[in-house]
């Protein structure tokens, strides 16, 4: 083909164009896509946009407001269309107790649970999934320590006072968090509600 | 005319090409067909661009129509055209030369086959050559030069294979052929396994065992493409995949066109006619070589175990090495003292012809024993002729390998 | 490498998107399930694939008595081959043609294209991507009508036979192989002939690798030849003549613009044969 092998200068269509200009190519030789770009021209390219923004709807905070408190409630299985998962139950309900503004912003969330606990579902805190465990690990230490009685650093870790001194120190910011939590939730539900995204 | 021969046709196989061989000769008949309904004449243009003006015999107005034909066309035409001259010119120089050589022999150069052109050959330009290749030959020459690819492309310069941009179209296009039978046994197999039909699918495995795949230079051939090494391993792998499938049988017909049965099969398949003589008894005969020597045995069944080489028994041997070595096949198939073999070997040291005796009896036996002893001769190795062959001496040493003695001072 | 090989598993097999499934949920049901499992019964149940196509009749052309005059008259047309009918917004997003990549993946030119970035992971503009693809739709109609060949390229091995069946059965060319150095460029040696090319190039994913952009498209822009592009949130969309953004990587979206040129390719060789223009 005629012309430069240039590939980032112009476009493929003004290359041609020049190329017919100057007679390097007849106009009879012109390849078949050439009338067609001209009557169809691509779209001019858009300015690179600087801030892409996030996209959140107001049940995203819902949801962070329950994974905050609450265990996972275990895997979903996606084939099943019927059923909901339980994430999905709490989300709609809050949803559905908002719209109909029949109870107060600020326990908004208490209600949920206590809708869904009253469904029969069980929902786990976080405190409590944590103080099962170390329930747990004492039963196994307990355990441990009766089988073979030579090992001082065991039996102290085991000790139930230490055990649960290391839960408290792991998770220190867990209260306050979740009291803190609903205020802030309730404040962004309500700016989103109110139309602008 | 003659410049528009088979590869202007456009209707020809597109899209279905399987092999470019194939497409030759169809490509050839189609436009034999073509031009007996069609008056085709090539003009050119006043643009410059040759036009192809084709018209019906058969009707009364010559109403022809001007096909313009591409560049691309139009430069393979240009080269086909040369090709073909320089191969008429090439054919006519050996008929001359093939008269000539039956004059030197004294024969009748209208007889003189291609037979005694090598034998010619052989007589006046001897040559000791280790490779045969080397050696000077006088073939047609279409044997000689390579094969010209016929046009890929019709007139209008649309290529004939869909796969015609990947540069090895016949190659891909047997991987796409592979996965999409991969693709429906797999399919089929759901099936089988949702109506509960698995028991169904016992046994219908491909048996890879007595076949291999064909080698690169094979499907080089066979795909008359450009295969490299690594394109070879994936096709292999892919095949690997289609006939470990277990209902890969279903496609046994297409796996096997793609391998070789082995050789041991080709052996045993190679069975000894049976003759019977005079008196009932019946004779196979084979002949068997090692290093340099030459035996034909002849076996008769029934026999009493009488061995006769040479005229002598088994003490033309003296050492009881060579005569354990040419027993052995009779030991294994269980035919000790049951036989009777008559051996005529020439040529060689003891070793040598001892091992002929031992092929030549094996391959002699094969027309009198059942499959099972057949396969158990074959793993035994009777049936593999020793290729192992005297090293030569080189120029500088005082054997193949051995070195002069050498003192530095 | 792992990571990146996971989030195409996670791409590849997500469910009708629902935005408002969070990808905490998602991955844990997700990655279970095998790639092959996915492709194959994608094969069965797509329906864009295998739907019937019948095309509306569109104004008639003025009277024109030579094939220049027929040929240019198409052109004045908006939609000669009805392709506005032939997709929605809708069918879009069923066919994730919204999903993109992660949003650290993200290429600068791809950016006016984005709608927004959810739980780090970038979704397409479906209001912009509509009118290109109707666009790029309509150019390959006409170049098809003009009896210009298409050669469909894709890097995708999960499509890989679906795209070279499609290309064989219009009618057309499909390079989803290895891509040579110089098979455009350097034609002449490569095949041993003069080189023939083709008059559009459409590239179902403009990637090669992961990270490397096809190289045919380089080559294309090179020789000249118009390109029509599915361009991820990864891929340059420079080089593109007709780039349609949108996901080039689940196989319900390869196969729903699949569908689309499979639909455009026919209806314009029917105009083709109609018109007389061949």
């Amino acid at each position: 083909m005629a012309g430069s092998r240039r590939d980032k200068l112009g476009s493929i269509f003004s290359r041609l164009t020049g190329l017919l200009r100057s007679g390097a190519i007849k106009e009879e030789d012109r390849p078949i896509w050439y009338d067609v770009v001209k009557a169809f021209p691509p779209q001019p390219r858009p300015p690179p946009k600087q801030n892409i923004p996030n996209i959140l709807y107001p049940e995203d905070f819902v949801r962070v407001h329950f994974y905050n408190t609450y265990t996972d409630p275990g895997a979903t299985k996606l084939a099943d269309k019927k059923t909901k998962s339980v994430q999905q139950r709490f989300v709609d309900q809050y949803l559905d107790l908002h719209e109909k503004k029949s109870v107060p912003p600020d326990s908004l969330f208490e209600e949920t649970v206590r809708i869904l606990k009253e469904g029969g579902v069980r929902l786990i805190t976080h405190e409590e999934k944590q103080a099962e465990k170390s329930q747990m690990k004492d039963r196994d230490s307990e355990r441990e320590s009766k089988v073979n009685v030579r090992q001082p650093e065991r039996l102290q870790a085991g000790d139930p006072f230490i055990a649960n001194a290391t839960v408290v120190s792991s998770r220190p910011s867990v209260k306050p968090q979740t009291k803190a939590k609903p205020e802030v939730s309730s404040v962004n539900i309500d700016s989103l509600f109110d139309g602008s995204r | 005319m003659a410049g528009i021969s088979p590869w202007a046709v456009k209707t020809v196989h597109k899209g279905t090409v399987s092999s470019r061989r194939l497409f030759v000769i169809f490509a050839h008949k189609r436009f034999l067909e073509f031009r007996a309904q069609n008056v085709v004449r090539l003009s050119s243009a006043p643009d410059g661009n040759d036009r192809l003006h084709i018209a019906p015999v058969t009707q009364n107005k010559p109403t022809a129509k001007a096909v313009t034909i591409s560049k691309a066309m139009r430069a393979y035409m240009e080269q086909a055209r040369a090709y073909d001259d320089k191969m008429k010119s090439e054919v006519a120089d050996f008929e001359i030369g093939k008269r000539h050589l039956a004059n030197i022999m004294g024969e009748d150069p209208d007889s003189f086959t291609q037979e005694d052109v090598d034998r010619a050959i052989e007589y006046l330009l001897p040559s000791g050559l280790y490779d045969k290749k080397a050696r000077p030959v006088m073939k047609d020459p279409y044997e000689i030069f390579p094969k010209k690819k016929a046009a890929q492309f019709g007139l209008d310069g649309r290529p004939y294979h869909w796969m015609y941009f990947t540069i090895l179209p016949n190659y891909y296009s047997a991987l796409y052929e592979i996965t999409w039978k991969l693709e429906a046994l797999k399919d089929l197999e759901d099936q089988m396994r949702a109506e509960n039909r698995q028991d169904e699918m016992e046994g219908q495995s491909f048996n890879t065992a007595s076949s291999e795949w064909v080698s690169l230079q094979a499907l080089k051939t066979k795909m008359v493409e450009n295969i490299k090494e690594k394109e070879y391993k994936h096709f292999v792998t892919l095949m690997e995949r289609l006939a470990s499938h277990p209902l890969s049988a279903r496609e046994k017909d297409f796996i096997m066109e793609w391998r070789v049965l082995l050789q041991s099969e080709e052996l045993q398949s190679a069975v000894p006619e049976v003759e019977v003589e005079e008196g009932g008894r019946m004779c196979a005969t084979a002949s068997g070589t090692r290093k340099s020597s030459n035996a034909i045995v002849k076996v008769y069944m029934p026999g009493s175990g009488k061995f006769n080489i040479n005229g002598k028994d088994l003490t033309y041997f003296s050492q009881n090495l060579y005569r354990e070595t040419l027993l052995l096949p009779l030991v294994v198939s269980g035919l000790l003292g049951k036989v009777d073999a008559e051996v005529d070997v020439e040529l060689g040291g003891p070793t040598g012809q001892a091992g002929a005796i031992r092929l030549g009896l094996s391959r002699a036996l094969l027309a009198f024993v059942e499959e099972d002893v057949k396969e158990k001769m074959r793993l035994t190795g009777l049936l593999t002729k020793d290729p192992r062959k005297r090293e030569r001496k080189k120029p500088g040493q005082q054997g193949a390998r051995r070195k002069f003695t050498w003192k530095k001072r | 490498m792992a990571a990146s090989i996971r989030r195409a598993v996670l791409k590849a097999c997500s469910v009708p998107a629902n935005v408002s499934i969070l990808c905490r949920e998602h991955q844990l049901t997700c990655s279970v399930r095998s790639l092959s499992a996915s492709q194959r019964w994608m094969s069965r149940v797509s329906p864009i694939c295998h739907q019937q196509d019948s095309m509306p009749e569109p104004t008639p052309l003025p009277v024109a008595d030579t094939r220049e005059a027929t040929l240019n008259a198409t052109l004045q047309h908006e939609d000669y081959f009805g392709v506005k009918d032939l997709a929605n917004l809708r069918d879009l997003f069923n066919a994730r043609v919204h999903l993109g990549h992660n949003s650290g993946l993200r290429h600068p030119s791809m950016s006016p294209y984005i709608f927004g970035s959810r739980q780090g992971c970038d979704m397409i503009d479906l209001d912009q991507t509509l009118p290109l693809l109707c666009q790029a739709l309509n150019v390959t109609g006409h170049v098809v009508y003009r009896g210009g060949m298409l050669l469909f390229l894709s890097r995708q091995t999960q499509v890989l036979p679906w795209v070279e069946r499609l290309a064989r059965e219009v009618g057309e060319y499909s390079h989803c192989r290895p891509w040579r150095t110089g098979t455009f460029t350097n034609a002449s040696s490569l095949f041993g002939t003069l080189p023939i090319y083709p008059e559009l190039c459409i590239f179902l994913g403009t990637q090669d690798t992961v990270f490397e952009t096809h190289r045919g498209v380089i080559e294309a822009s090179k020789l000249l030849i118009p390109t029509v592009g599915v361009v991820d949130t990864n891929c340059d969309a420079e080089p593109i003549t007709y780039p349609v953004p949108g996901n080039d990587d689940s196989p319900a979206a390869l196969h729903f613009y699949m569908g689309l040129f499979r639909s455009v390719v026919l209806r314009a060789k029917a105009r083709r044969k109609a018109d007389g223009v061949e």
